[in-house]
């Protein structure tokens, strides 16, 4: 009889479930809100019944046995651990307790159910940030590392240093009570007039690039956290409460233009970095180690961007989903090890660095019936041949949804469900806003390009599989691809190695056959306010209510 | 060495309860629930960590909530400490 280890990221958002096998491989990984395409799927269960029935269906035969694993040691709500508290209203921080203490108290259940169990055979809950980092040392190229754990909350504090090496875990330290740099983004999202709850840090990120930092907003915000040995505390409450009605004049003004908050968005990124800077200082021991960075804060790439050359490490990673997404695969992981004392923690099989390719796969049943019966005029099967096919439409300017193979897990699209472009035309970016994502026109598009070339195009160049990093652009290469340049001469860049995805690799070389640019641009398959698309069904709700040209899902293109 | 150990933690955890409450050490009931001693939810959890971090151990962040009294809250951490 096998074993399975379910694991179940259980901070009622960002839910989602990884399935592991008995050597420890992970046979799948997958957001809950790609199910049920609603953004970050909160207050939904982490292993919601219609969804676990697919993939134990997929992937588990009758009889096996399971762990289930969760990403927190209990419920929040009245653990007396409050990080968050503070920089947000009481009534949100309640909220989001309920909403942890919902998904973590019922978890394993819907298993159980389909096992014939009253509640979960076997059940155990790990650390909030030892399943950060595990999933995070696992998927990473290093054997040995430092993982620091930067995030919005966490069992007693907001951030954790790990020591990775031999395959084990080994927690150096942790922060205790209120001091979060996720809480202090998250605040900053609202002041800056976005919605922390639809994880719109995005968009503070982005508009950061065409503001001004300003010593009077930065003042204030310094003076909110302090950072002790990489420790961060909020300030003595009376303190942090003048800091910020000091801050209350610069809010965005709810009929305001967006570029309003720029300057206050470049402020509060620049006040970010002050402070990740100050727990980062602490982390290296000797120059040259190599660090692991996870948790929600690692989602800043930014902020990543800058840390190779200005931090004594030689080399940094951050997982394909650094937040709470990824704790599915990293509690999975732990409780595979806790079956398996004295064996190291496992390590992702695919290419140099784990694969973010470990989501479902498009039904093939479906996608032969667009064939057959969809009523596209133009349906074509380019078998062997639809990375040239693809290449060909993008060249000559088409918009290009791209549903194939396993879906990435985590927030980025990395073009097995993205939308792809011709990166040349100055024009494409506001073209791809407009007429498919229907997104603010401020935001940036993505570029990807095969990894040995990012020093041609890129300054402090470094592989960047997952778009992890935003990196600045050489000057004199700028002009060639401006749709995939953003305000302040950066991009946020996905290398594709060799060894990463034969078919990517095929579709650069393609185009670069054609346009002499080994570029393409690449975002999510997604329309603004939903998830990345998940069924068939979705793919192509967006190719016939947008102006995209066409889909190609798997090797079937499918054109206007 | 556990007597020494046991005097140590409790010496400890009344320096920072003084430091947390602002007042003298000398003035500190060890037998005396924490919250009657002037320390707030707040000031249990963030002596847990100085607990976890000068004695190299991992505290459970209700340990201070369920021993309640400096005495009490030391001989759980003397025993977290031994097991270690």
């Amino acid at each position: 009889m096998n074993r399975y280890y379910l694991g179940l990221s259980t901070s009622g958002h960002d839910a989602a479930l990884a399935l592991l096998d008995e050597t420890g491989e992970v046979l799948v990984a997958e957001s809950t809100e790609r199910f049920l395409q609603s953004k970050r799927a909160w207050g939904a269960a982490p292993d919601h019944p219609d969804h676990l029935r697919q993939i134990l269906s997929t992937h588990c035969e009758d009889g096996a046995s399971f762990v289930v694993a969760t990403s927190w040691m209990r419920a929040k709500a009245g653990a007396g651990t409050q990080p968050i508290d503070s920089l947000l209203p009481a009534s949100e921080g309640a909220w989001l307790r309920n909403q942890q203490e919902r998904a973590h108290e019922h978890a394993g259940d819907s298993l159980a159910f389909f096992l014939g169990l009253s509640k979960p055979a076997i059940r155990k809950d790990f650390e909030h940030h030892r399943c950060h980092a595990a999933f995070a040392c696992s998927a990473s190229p290093f054997d040995d590392a430092v993982c620091l754990v930067l995030d919005g909350d966490g069992d007693v504090g907001a951030a954790s240093q790990y020591r990775y090496g031999d395959g084990l875990l080994e927690r150096q330290w942790r922060s205790w009570g209120p001091g979060s740099l996720g809480a202090f983004y998250g605040w900053l999202t609202g002041l800056c007039g976005f919605e922390w709850r639809a994880g719109e840090e995005w968009k503070v990120m982005g508009l950061a690039a065409f503001g001004s930092p300003r010593a009077e907003m930065i003042e204030p915000m310094c003076s909110m956290l302090t950072v002790d040995n990489g420790r961060l505390r909020l300030v003595e409450p009376e303190i942090l409460r003048a800091q910020l009605e000091r801050m209350q004049v610069y809010r965005r003004k709810r009929d305001g233009s967006i570029m309003d908050a720029a300057d206050l968005a470049a402020s509060g990124q620049v006040v970010y970095s002050r402070f990740a800077d100050a727990v980062l200082n602490t982390c290296a021991a000797t120059g040259g180690e190599r660090l692991v960075l996870a948790g929600g804060c690692a989602l800043n790439s930014s902020y990543n961007g800058t840390i190779l050359g200005r931090h004594p490490f030689s080399a940094v990673y951050v997982p394909c989903a650094p937040g709470d997404d990824g704790n599915a695969v990293g509690a999975a992981l732990l409780a595979w090890m806790d079956d398996h004392p004295g064996r190291p923690l496992p390590k992702a099989r695919l290419g140099r660095s784990g694969s973010a390719f470990l989501g479902s796969r498009p039904d093939p049943k479906k996608i032969d019936r667009v064939v057959r019966s969809s009523g596209f005029p133009r349906c074509s099967d380019c078998r062997g041949g639809s990375a040239n096919a693809v290449a060909e439409l993008l060249a000559r300017g088409k918009i290009v949804g791209v549903m194939r193979g396993a879906a990435e897990f985590g927030p980025r699209a990395l073009g097995h469900r993205s939308i792809l472009a011709d990166p040349r035309p100055a024009d494409m970016k506001d073209r791809i806003n407009r007429a498919v994502k229907g997104r603010e026109p401020y935001r940036p598009f993505a570029p990807m390009l095969p990894e040995e070339r990012t020093a041609a195009w890129f300054r402090n160049a470094q592989p960047s599989p997952y778009m992890s990093f935003a990196l600045p652009w050489k000057e004199d290469v700028r002009g060639r691809v401006p749709a995939v340049v953003h305000e302040d001469g950066t991009g946020r860049l996905q290398t594709v190695a060799e060894d990463d995805d034969v078919w990517l690799r095929d579709l650069l070389a393609a185009f670069e056959r054609r346009t002499d640019v080994p570029i393409i641009l690449n975002t999510s398959f997604n329309v603004m306010g939903k998830p990345i698309v998940h069924s068939v069904e979705d793919a192509l709700a967006v190719l016939v209510t947008t102006d995209l040209d066409a889909v190609l899902l798997e090797d079937i293109l499918i054109e206007k | 060495m556990s007597l020494e150990r046991r005097s140590e933690i409790i010496e400890f955890l009344r320096d920072q309860v003084a430091r947390r409450t602002r007042s003298t050490v000398e003035g500190i009931n060890n037998d005396v629930d924490l919250t009657d001693l002037g320390l707030k939810s707040i000031d249990v959890v963030l002596i847990s960590g100085e607990v976890e971090d000068r004695f190299g151990i991992d505290v459970d962040p209700i340990v201070m909530f369920e021993y309640r009294t400096i005495h009490a809250v030391a001989d759980r951490l003397l025993e977290v400490i031994e097991a270690a």
